[in-house]
């Protein structure tokens, strides 16, 4: 076989599988799902007849859809927030050499790498309103004379599935954090040390600038993987009480499986998608991602 | 720009599959087996699933049809059905019950079974699911919502089993002692637990969400008309008070009916059946002999909600293979263990077979007969939700009772505090505009 | 001053490790607690009345163990899969250079974006018509729909740091490209490959939406939608749903355990 040939088998012997599998099992489904927006089907009729704009028109026209996706936002916002602080503060303290760093690092690791149903079930049982041994803490210590209805609660379930999710993957945003933090090169705090800088100065102008990629990053990815959620919100409090937790996935869900309308749960569906476009739009835009690094870095 | 002409044709090319190949494929998989019976069942207790296995076995042995269950649960079968019959596999058999399938009798999904029904001795007047003049299911069980309390704690206060609305509300309140005991529970979230108890106190109180109109020969949404809507607050306003002598159970669903009652957190606690004294008997038996019924107290009527499960067969599937089955399945001797599953819980369609002494001989059953006779003096009182607006079939229940619009009205009344006549006048809004929208 | 300046670093540092191990301290003190004291609450911190009844029941009179084993399958299904086909991407991506190279990481990175909730009910659908519903094989693909775009980028970053004079010092001493593959580049990007093994394997032993839409059948379920539907249907057991919590997360304790140091390279590059 000549070089060409041999080239050329080896990049599509290379790439073809993963490729085959990302368009089967990735491309077609959205597509599809794109496609049935288009469509008037409920779930107990196999037929599909085509209504245009009206799944869309539907939608956008209800207040839930606006609701959901407010939802979303203030989730996707308040949980990578807890993240990014609680990984920034959390990785300074670790930032210093100790015995059981490595115990440290693997517990800090953990939560991102349970199950959600876990996740979920454990922090039910911690916070719950009548068998909770967070309330029975604030009760004893006397912060609150009554327990808190954390996941039930109107104004307190929202911020409880944020104070969740923050737990489940703030620790990970630690040891990114950390990981970059250490990566520093120590002169440079030497060089801000000489010139007169205190602590706080030397965190502005040396470690924060070494730590924009990795902050950016984290945001980024973890902000899309956020917006995205569906089973820890769902697992938790189903999308209540009264909706306060339900995001767009879990209105897409409700949409196909409690009102049975799939085509208008494909509608919701798509505009969450469109919204991550723009999303990802502006990611490429900003960092291209693609550009290879440096070898040997 | 990041979208080149290659980008794009293969972009196209993977639209025109997405959209081409569901519809091949979905066509191609569409032809029933005939040897083969997809059953999905609601019930999944490992002892009604030992006695499916049995009975599928024997009915391989003599018909040579497989029969592969599926038990998806009641929180999800719904779903399931939906989804099969959406990839155009439609199940053979869906065991739930006739309201939830009354939503697939209404989409012309289910096949007239009036023969099986005759084939297995006839069923009683009130248990029949009939749309466009044929019967749809075949009634197998039944279950009332009614309640459960603790005969020592109200003995301890020298109260009885609670006979008017006026007793209930004051037995919770006496042995209402916060946060270590509750007087009842009342849950009050959107979840079928809120939704049924409203719907429940509802009837006990005669008031209707739909009214028969002679002249449209339809039904009409009464909910905040006159006297329903007068009722209709009355009752929201009563389960508030009643609330007051309860968790807040702002995310309760049937789990924590049982859960909070048999860890012994509530005097009193209501279920659709005997699901609770059999998870009581389970976790804390101490206390299973204080657990006694009570019929959720009278208003007006003492009608109740009656949820009636049966054997519903799709269209399109393998019809013929499937009411063999049920005719066998319903004829087999091993059925009654099947009602033994969970005793005095999925209680049998027909009375004769509750008085029945192979029904009884069942040791809950022998050690609960006060159980069984408390059912028994109940037993005409049931109305199913399609049949209690008037002689015709409502088929416009789904609307209200699918998406737990009832168990809204609790959550917004108890949780968010919305006056109840602002509630009963937004919901019956929101069916009027659900049913715009069905069309 | 100068003592909460040398003390408090330490005691945050002290209750941030508290608020991260507690959940996991209080669900395995719950999972060894015996039944009746969950029921009086307040609980206690510390106690020594501990037993293996919930552990007996969960075991022996639910279908755990069948849950359990079905997770490990699809779970070692996703890891085999998603190994050879990111090795091979990432290779394929970095040492040669093709038209088309920058759309293919572009729509790499860009699936990674697709909401699990709109590829389920297509895929659903999909699988039903090629009769792939409660099978293994089509839980195994829809796992590889979430952590496949993941696992390219990953290996292709690092194949990346491998640099190619590895290789081609092989070539030089006559070894085929296939060769040195297998023996030079396939060795130096083993902590890339154990990464994605975790992440694949984290992935698919947690996901619950794919699981909960495509298993239908409670033969086939997986832990998470086990684990969910049985809380559903007992009425809640604190005591034994901690247990399962707890033997859920044995595996990735262990995974931890063992690879700690995969793990965190791969951490690094993925982000």
């Amino acid at each position: 076989m000549n070089a060409r040939a041999e080239r050329r088998a080896w990049i599509f012997g290379t790439t073809a599988p993963a490729l085959v599998f990302l368009l089967v099992i990735a491309y077609l489904p959205i597509a599809y799902a794109v496609m049935l927006s288009f469509f008037k089907k409920t779930a107990f009729n196999p037929a599909m007849t085509w209504v245009g704009l009206a799944n869309y028109r539907y939608i956008l026209e209800e207040p839930e859809l606006w609701n959901a996706f407010w939802r979303s936002v203030v989730f996707t916002l308040g949980a990578v927030g807890l993240q990014l602080v609680w990984g920034l503060l959390s990785a300074l303290l670790l930032n210093r050499a100790f015995r059981g760093l490595n115990f440290v690092r693997s517990l800090f690791v953990l939560p991102y790498l349970l199950p959600s149903i876990v996740v979920a079930l454990v922090f039910q049982w911690l916070l719950s309103q009548e068998y909770g041994v967070v309330n029975q803490v604030l009760m004893q210590t006397g912060v609150v004379t009554r327990p808190i209805n954390f996941f039930g609660g109107l104004a307190t379930a929202m911020w409880s599935v944020i104070g969740m999710a923050g737990w489940q993957y703030g620790s990970f945003a630690t040891l990114l954090i950390l990981a970059r933090l250490q990566a520093i090169n120590p002169k440079l705090y030497e060089a801000a040390a000489v010139s007169g800088a205190g602590t706080l100065r030397a965190f502005w102008d040396v470690t924060l600038p070494n730590l924009r990629t990795t902050l950016i990053v984290i945001a980024l990815l973890r902000g899309i993987w956020m917006f995205n959620k569906f089973d820890s919100i769902w697992l938790v409090t189903h999308g209540g009480p009264l909706k306060a937790t339900e995001t767009l996935p879990l209105y897409a869900y409700r949409l196909a499986f409690e009102e049975f309308d799939f085509g208008l749960a494909a509608a919701a569906c798509t505009v969450m998608f469109v919204v991550l476009l723009a999303g990802a739009v502006v990611y490429f835009k900003l960092f291209d991602p693609t550009r290879e690094i440096e070898v040997g870095r | 720009m990041f979208i080149d002409r290659r980008t794009f044709m293969k972009g196209t090319a993977v639209a025109g599959a997405a959209v081409a190949a569901p519809q091949i494929l979905v066509r191609t998989a569409r032809g029933a087996d005939k040897n083969k019976v997809l059953f999905v069942s609601e019930e999944s207790n490992p002892k009604a699933i030992a006695v499916y296995d049995k009975i599928n076995a024997d009915f391989k042995k003599e018909t040579g049809i497989e029969v592969v269950m599926e038990y998806p649960g009641f929180a999800n079968i719904a779903k399931r059905v939906a989804t099969l019959i959406a990839a155009g596999t439609p199940p053979e058999i869906v065991w739930y019950g006739a309201g939830q399938a009354m939503n697939l009798a209404m989409e012309n999904q289910l096949v007239d079974v009036g023969d099986v029904i005759k084939a297995t001795g006839g069923t009683a007047e009130n248990l029949r699911m009939v749309y466009k003049g044929a019967d749809r299911s075949i009634p197998t069980s039944q279950q009332f919502t009614y309640g459960w309390y603790r005969k020592d704690l109200f003995q301890a206060k020298g109260l009885e089993a609670p006979r008017s609305w006026d007793d209930y509300l004051k037995s919770a309140k006496a042995l209402n002692n916060p946060p270590t005991m509750y007087g009842c529970i009342v849950p009050s979230a959107e979840t079928g637990a809120s939704t049924l108890l409203l719907e429940t106190m509802f009837m006990k109180n005669d008031v209707h969400w739909f009214e028969w109109s002679a002249g449209k020969k339809e039904y009409e949404v009464a909910l905040d008309k006159g006297n329903q809507r007068k009722r209709a607050i009355e009752t929201l306003d009563y389960l508030n008070e009643l609330h007051k002598f309860s968790p807040e159970a702002s995310t309760y669903n049937w789990g924590e009916l049982m859960s909070t009652y048999f860890t012994e957190k509530a005097a009193s606690s209501w279920y659709v059946g005997s699901r609770l004294l059999d998870q009581t008997i389970a976790n804390n038996p101490k206390i299973a002999d204080v657990t006694v019924p009570f019929e959720l107290p009278k208003k007006v009527t003492d009608a109740y909600y009656l949820s009636i499960q049966g054997f519903h067969i799709l269209e399109k599937s393998n019809v013929e293979g499937a009411k063999k089955y049920v005719t066998f399945f319903m004829k087999h001797p091993d059925v009654i263990s099947w009602y033994h599953a969970v005793p005095l819980h999925i209680i049998p369609a027909s009375r004769e077979m509750l008085h029945s002494a192979k029904y009884q001989d069942n040791p809950v059953i022998q050690k609960r007969m006060d159980v069984l006779k408390f059912l028994d003096s109940v037993w005409t009182k049931g109305v199913p939700l399609y049949y209690w607006d008037g002689k015709e079939l409502n088929q416009h229940i789904g609307l209200y009772h699918n998406e737990n619009l009832a168990g809204w009205m609790l959550a917004m009344r108890n949780i968010k505090g919305m006056k109840s006549d602002a509630v009963v006048d937004e919901a019956a809004a929101q069916v009027r505009k659900k049913m715009r929208r069905a069309g | 001053m100068s003592r909460l300046r040398a003390y408090g670093p330490f005691a945050l540092l002290l209750v941030v490790l508290v608020l991260v191990a507690f959940p996991f301290y209080w669900m395995v003190l719950t999972s060894f607690t015996p039944r009746e004291a969950l029921f009086r609450p307040p609980y206690r911190f510390v106690r020594l009345d501990l037993s293996l009844g919930n552990y007996r029941e969960l075991l022996f009179a639910t279908e755990f163990v069948r849950y359990f084993a079905n997770s490990l399958i699809a779970a070692v299904g996703a890891i085999v899969l998603n190994v050879i086909a990111a090795t091979l991407a990432g290779y394929g991506l970095t040492r040669f250079a093709f038209p088309g190279k920058k759309t293919f990481a572009f729509g790499t990175l860009f699936s990674y974006m697709f909401p699990p909730m709109l590829m389920a009910i297509p895929l659903y659908i999909l699988f039903s018509a090629l009769k792939m519903r409660n099978t293994y094989t089509g839980l195994i693909l829809a796992h590889m729909a979430i952590s496949l775009p993941l696992n390219i980028w990953l290996m292709w970053q690092y194949f990346q740091i491998v640099p190619p004079s590895l290789e081609e010092a092989a070539w030089v001493s006559g070894a085929s490209r296939l060769r040195a593959l297998g023996q030079v580049c396939l060795p130096s990007a083993r902590p890339g490959i154990l990464s994605v093994a975790i992440f694949s394997f984290a992935l698919s032993w947690n996901d619950f939406t794919f699981a909960f839409l495509l298993q239908t059948d409670r033969k086939m379920f997986t832990l998470p939608v086990g684990l969910a539907t049985f809380v559903e249907q007992t009425g809640v057991h604190w005591g034994m749903v901690m247990a399962a919590a707890v033997l859920v997360s044995v595996p990735t304790f262990l995974l931890v355990f063992f690879l700690q140091r995969y793990l965190l390279s791969g951490l690094r590059t993925a982000g």
